[in-house]
């Protein structure tokens, strides 16, 4: 699934972000310094057949910006709840979007969202994929995890 | 023309509501399925429903099997907006009644196209 789950995510991520927001996102082959630094994270989790998370991870500035262009705002004007509802919703549409080539049939979880309070969402179960990506200069990152039995 | 966007999503019924304004629609919104059916019941129904599959409290496949079970609602033309991409499942709403669906991340010409194939076309 290695392959063709890497070609999946790129691709899912290049469609979601150009049609929802208008976006181009690059893909980059290493993670920057950047991408180490804590970020907001998007979650879905996805029960069945296969069972794991996807999780879109980008700095908060890239959140807040997102947010202005959903909810038709200047970008100074998107609130902390506009941006943690954008990246929840930017989760749900890309995990959505992977259950197309992972195992089913699966459900998809509500979405949640980790804004860089407290703990940060546990990164446990065996990696599939982390695929990194520049938008408008700022950190983007998809992570797909399966949990372990 | 009214149209109801369904979504627990908030910038999800902004999009929308914003796409569905630009095209002549009068537009409010519910957070669930259940948020849906106290509008309809409170507002009476409107022309047509744009609705979210995956929710709380109640689902999009659970309202539009309530608003097809009943009669009043008959004539609202009902759009599901999901990211369920198994086909199973979208044969199973749309045995339940629902009139179309569109996959999320959607364009604003697959939304036009799905409302002009159930009779909301530009000179409708």
């Amino acid at each position: 699934m290695g392959g063709a789950l890497t070609d999946a995510v790129q691709q899912t991520v290049e469609t979601v972000w150009a049609t929802l927001l208008g976006l181009a996102v690059q893909r980059r082959s290493a993670p920057v310094p950047a991408d180490e630094t804590p970020a907001w994270a998007g979650t879905v989790r996805i029960t069945g057949a296969w069972d794991g998370e996807v999780r879109v991870q980008c700095s908060a500035e890239l959140a807040h910006r997102a947010a202005a262009i959903l909810f038709a705002v200047d970008r100074a004007a998107a609130n902390a709840a506009q941006a943690e509802d954008a990246l929840r919703e930017l989760a749900n549409v890309t995990g959505g979007n992977l259950m197309e080539v992972l195992p089913g049939p699966s459900q998809l979880s509500m979405p949640s969202v980790w804004n860089g309070d407290g703990t940060p969402p546990q990164t446990t179960g065996l990696m599939l994929s982390r695929l990194y990506f520049d938008c408008q200069g700022e950190p983007l990152s998809v992570v797909v995890l399966r949990t372990e039995p | 023309m009214r149209a109801l966007v369904i979504d627990d999503s908030r910038a999800m019924r902004a999009l929308l509501a914003r796409l569905l304004g630009e095209l002549g629609f009068t537009v409010a919104e519910a957070g669930n399925g259940r948020e849906g059916l106290e509008h309809l019941q409170v507002h009476g129904p409107p022309d047509i429903v744009l609705v979210d599959w995956n929710m709380p409290e109640m689902s999009g496949f659970e309202f539009v099997q309530t608003v097809r079970a009943l009669r009043e609602y008959d004539a609202v033309r009902l759009i599901m907006v999901t990211t369920e991409t198994e086909m199973t499942r979208v044969v199973k709403a749309l045995g339940a009644g629902l009139d179309a669906y569109v996959m999320k991340p959607f364009t604003k010409e697959a939304v036009v196209e799905q409302l002009e194939r159930i009779g909301f076309g530009a000179n409708a």
